[in-house]
């Protein structure tokens, strides 16, 4: 492909051009193609980056579960014992009405301890079996215990003092009282 | 066996007879993605992606033309959706490394050396020119596709084509006669 200095300019500009696409085309182009058009839809490169997320996100979701079982302390947290922090029974609460009272509904405030309570089942049975793992799945969660009324401490609250407000008087306006020479 | 009756067998699932068109056509496909983006290595991902999709798409081919005219524009397409990509088109393609593709000639080490510099020259003026110019230039000089073929690539009238190229050939030499390479040299 030299160029020929009698063909002139033409010829180098030809030359040159031919030269910038003069290549042949690697041995793996045909490979490549054959392995594309044997393989299946989702092997597709449209999906890598799909399944690159999903692996990224599986790897996240792992790590954090692991730091919060390997959190220092959580293992030592004591176990809070009903003793030590009692929940009431959801069917004996204690601003449930006393004697005389029928009503078999218990008050709205036993439903949170009701929920408390099967939560704290569902962490029990959450929590994993095998020997060294720590308990710290154990930990009690929020309890909120209802309080009776006669608890409930309440301050006096008088009256404030009344205010004394004059009534308005509201007389009309005459337009005899603005003289022209008054207005400036 | 001609390309139409590997086409036939190729629609009809046969592996076989589109690996033989692969074969006789995958020069072109990648010369024209080459002339598209100047870089081999993207030429070689945008000329796998053409023949796969001609692959996918072999029941639109109605035969309206070659099977050569139709696969090339599927490469040259998806060469230009790849060159579109700005960044990585400016950042990677290397004009001047394709200068040193011109072989040198002459009796002498004067015309040698007059020769290299003018092949760096000659490519540097091309690829300073516009995309159109430029693009119609390369592939009718490839000596690949016929002018037909080419302005099947380009979507213009084959008139269309021979303008740029001649446009392209005019500004080229326009520019090295302004570096002193002019003819009677």
């Amino acid at each position: 492909m030299a160029i020929d200095k009698s063909a002139g300019i033409d010829a180098a500009i030809d030359d040159a051009a031919r030269a910038m696409t003069d290549a042949a085309p690697s041995d793996a182009l045909r490979a490549n193609v054959a392995r594309r058009i044997a393989a299946p839809a989702s092997r597709t490169p449209a999906w890598r980056p799909l399944a690159a997320a999903a692996a990224a996100l599986a790897i996240v979701a792992a790590s954090v579960v692991w730091q919060w079982a390997a959190r220092p302390g959580v293992s030592e947290v004591p176990r809070r014992s009903a003793a030590i922090d009692p929940v009431p029974e959801p069917s004996t609460p204690a601003g449930a009405p006393r004697a005389g009272a029928a009503a078999p509904v218990p008050p709205r405030e036993t439903a949170p301890v009701a929920a408390a309570s099967r939560s704290r089942g569902r962490i029990a049975r959450q929590s994993p079996g095998p020997v060294g793992v720590p308990d710290a799945v154990d930990i009690d969660p929020l309890a909120i215990a209802p309080v009776s009324p006669e608890e409930i401490e309440v301050d006096a609250v008088t009256a404030p003092p009344g205010i004394d407000i004059a009534p308005i008087a509201i007389r009309p306006l005459a337009i005899a009282q603005v003289a022209g020479d008054q207005v400036e | 066996m001609t390309d139409d009756e590997l086409v036939r067998l190729a629609r009809a699932g046969d592996v076989d007879a589109f690996d033989q068109l692969v074969i006789r056509h995958q020069a072109a496909v990648f010369r024209a993605a080459l002339a598209a983006l100047r870089v081999r290595e993207e030429a070689e991902e945008a000329a796998q992606d053409a023949l796969v999709r001609a692959w996918k798409n072999l029941g639109a081919f109605r035969g309206g033309s070659s099977f050569k005219t139709w696969l090339v524009s599927i490469a040259w397409n998806r060469a230009i959706s790849r060159r579109r990509s700005l960044s990585r088109w400016f950042a990677r393609r290397a004009p001047l490394a394709d200068a040193g593709l011109v072989a040198l000639g002459g009796p002498g080490p004067l015309d040698a050396l007059r020769h290299r510099d003018l092949a760096r020259q000659a490519t540097v003026a091309i690829d300073a020119l516009s995309p159109k110019l430029r693009d119609a230039l390369l592939l009718a000089q490839s000596g690949d596709y016929a002018y037909a073929e080419v302005a099947a690539m380009l979507k213009v009238p084959v008139g269309t084509v021979k303008w740029r190229v001649s446009e392209a050939r005019r500004q080229v030499r326009q520019r090295l006669a302004a570096l002193g390479f002019v003819d009677g040299d």
